[in-house]
């Protein structure tokens, strides 16, 4: 397959759910599969629409990835002067970034970055999210968890009671 | 937050520790059957295995229940290591654990008579043995995963060698071989009643010295359930010499241990091919022989090695210090800490590793869940109704 023509100086035009227009860099975009794949195929003239995800978050994905390609571009420039201190020193700071960033996000806010990403396409953001709800359920009761996702127990009384008491020990 | 697709729930759970997901059993049977499928399992099993230096736990045996303590709350700076109970179901004198993979133990108890497969994890446990074989013959183990055949096996030799039982945990079955291979008698002698074989590469290995006195290193292919031997180091040491294996990551390790003192360590990190052996090491080291690196680095920084004097914690500046380590219990409601000494000649406590997992000793195998499918299909459903 031919390589993808994207230029540096072309830009998408992605259009949220609600019918806000964001204008993307191509070389920044390339980081959705979604978007890589339109680009491949030279199917992306005019707006791009994005039913599922809505304008705060598609905001918040576009910040995301604004900064991972920044960091990308100053990193390969500079790679062979750099020592690998310095490169080490480059991913605590990214790090940092992330979990700031994700950190800043209340529940509803992650919920639609986890899923805008996986409709994206985006991995790595997909993974930072994922990452942020199971440190956020890890600790919690089945039942909290059912409130959180909004989930109906479809166990009989005597069923969920069997397989409580089989993993009894993982309640303490 | 609202519903989420099996497939982003899939990626969310799949990072957590067993503990919460056998709590999670209990939200939905969506996501019992998702936590309990095969194929989560293995989700599991490989991304713990990609975080390699966590969820790792340190086991201790030799006593009346087993005792472990999580890797991750180690630290170079400790002294020493308290290790808790794992409430080991059955009731016994001493257990001795007789082989590690993910996450499965094979543990022996009543001197080698009943054999349990167990998960300390989920705490599921099997016995796969029950009165089975003599108290008073030595026995060479041991036990591994091989991907292939998507199987356990546990194997079990008899002094000197030339009957062979092995234990399926995919198929729930013994099934007896007959070798031509021997071992010499002076190997099931030295040292305890019990020889655990290495595992590594789909094959069981153990190495010892033969009548002529050189190296010898047998494995037993797990898939062909065959003896072939790989080809010692050139220049290793040689007789009354003690070889030792252990491995760190995919490479094996052999130690040579020689009546005078003299120890050599090398490494063969392609595997089975004699021309990558290297010496990596080779000197008197009489305080600190017969090292076993127990294949742990704790923060990528500290290794940690059984020897005769102990555990010894050893940093990447080869700075070494003997790390005390004891176990906790409680008899009556009052709390009591023991000193235990491991690897020592006379010691039946030993040190060994595990990772965490949902890999359960009811072991189905893709290749068995094939079978039988369709009826599996049709319990699925009954349940949903």
């Amino acid at each position: 397959m031919s390589t993808p023509s994207v230029s540096v100086n072309r830009v998408l035009k992605l259009k949220s759910s609600d019918g806000e227009i964001f204008e993307v860099k191509q070389t920044v975009a390339v980081q959705s599969g979604v978007l890589k794949q339109m680009m491949e195929d030279g199917c992306t003239e005019g707006e791009i629409p994005l039913n599922n995800v809505d304008s705060p978050t598609l905001a918040k994905i576009i910040e995301w990835c604004n900064k991972h390609h920044d960091n990308d571009v100053e990193g390969r420039v500079l790679s062979e002067e750099r020592e690998k201190e310095k490169e080490k020193e480059k991913a605590a700071d990214m790090k940092k970034w992330e979990s700031e960033f994700i950190d800043a996000l209340n529940r509803d806010e992650i919920y639609f970055l986890l899923t805008g990403s996986n409709y994206m396409d985006i991995k790595e953001l997909l993974d930072c999210a994922a990452q942020k709800v199971a440190d956020m359920v890890k600790g919690k009761t089945p039942e909290a968890i059912r409130e959180m996702f909004n989930i109906q127990s479809d166990f009989t009384e005597e069923e969920e009671e069997a397989i409580r008491k089989e993993n009894q020990w993982a309640f303490d | 937050m609202s519903y989420l697709p099996q497939e982003l729930v899939e990626k969310i759970l799949w990072t957590l520790p067993v503990k919460s997901l056998c709590r999670f059993k209990c939200v939905s049977k969506e996501w019992l059957n998702l936590i309990s499928s095969t194929r989560f399992v293995k989700m599991h099993l490989s991304r713990t295995e990609t975080l390699r230096r966590t969820r790792l736990h340190l086991l201790a045996d030799g006593m009346w229940d087993l005792f472990s303590v999580d890797l991750e709350t180690v630290s170079y700076n400790d002294d020493k290591i308290t290790m808790l109970g794992l409430n080991f179901p059955e009731e016994c004198a001493s257990i001795t654990c007789i082989g590690s993979c993910n996450g499965l133990l094979c543990l022996t108890t009543g001197f080698n008579t009943d054999l349990f497969v167990y998960n300390p994890s989920t705490q599921e446990c099997k016995q796969i043995l029950r009165f089975g074989g003599s108290t008073d013959i030595a026995y060479l183990y041991g036990f591994g995963y091989v991907e292939s055949i998507d199987d356990y096996k546990l194997v079990r030799i008899a002094c000197p060698g030339e009957i062979i039982e092995v234990y399926s945990l995919g198929k729930k079955s013994w099934s007896t071989i007959k070798s031509g291979f021997l071992f010499p008698k002076k190997y099931y002698k030295a040292g305890f009643l019990i020889k655990v074989g290495l595992y590594l590469n789909g094959a069981i290995h153990w190495a010892f010295e033969n009548r002529k006195g050189s190296c010898v290193i047998a494995a037993f292919d797990l898939v062909e359930e065959k003896f072939k031997t790989l080809p010692p180091p050139e220049n290793v040491l040689k007789g009354k010499c003690k070889y030792t294996l252990t491995a760190v990551g995919r490479s094996l390790y052999l130690a040579a241990d020689k009546s005078d003192g003299l120890m050599q360590s090398c490494v063969m990190p392609k595997y089975g091919v004699q021309g990558s052996w290297e010496i990596i090491g080779t000197g008197f080291h009489t305080s600190f022989s017969d090292l076993r690196p127990l294949d742990v680095l704790i923060n990528n920084k500290t290794l940690l090695l059984m020897t005769k004097e102990g555990l010894v914690f050893a940093d990447a500046k080869d700075n070494e210090k003997i790390v005390e380590v004891g176990v906790k219990y409680q008899v009556d409601g009052t709390e009591h800490y023991n000193v235990v000494k491991f690897g020592t000649e006379d010691s039946r406590h030993n040190l060994h590793v595990y990772t965490e997992s949902l890999v359960s000793p009811e072991y189905k195998s893709d290749f068995t869940t094939q079978d039988i499918g369709s009826s599996e299909g049709a319990t699925k459903r009954q349940r949903r109704t």
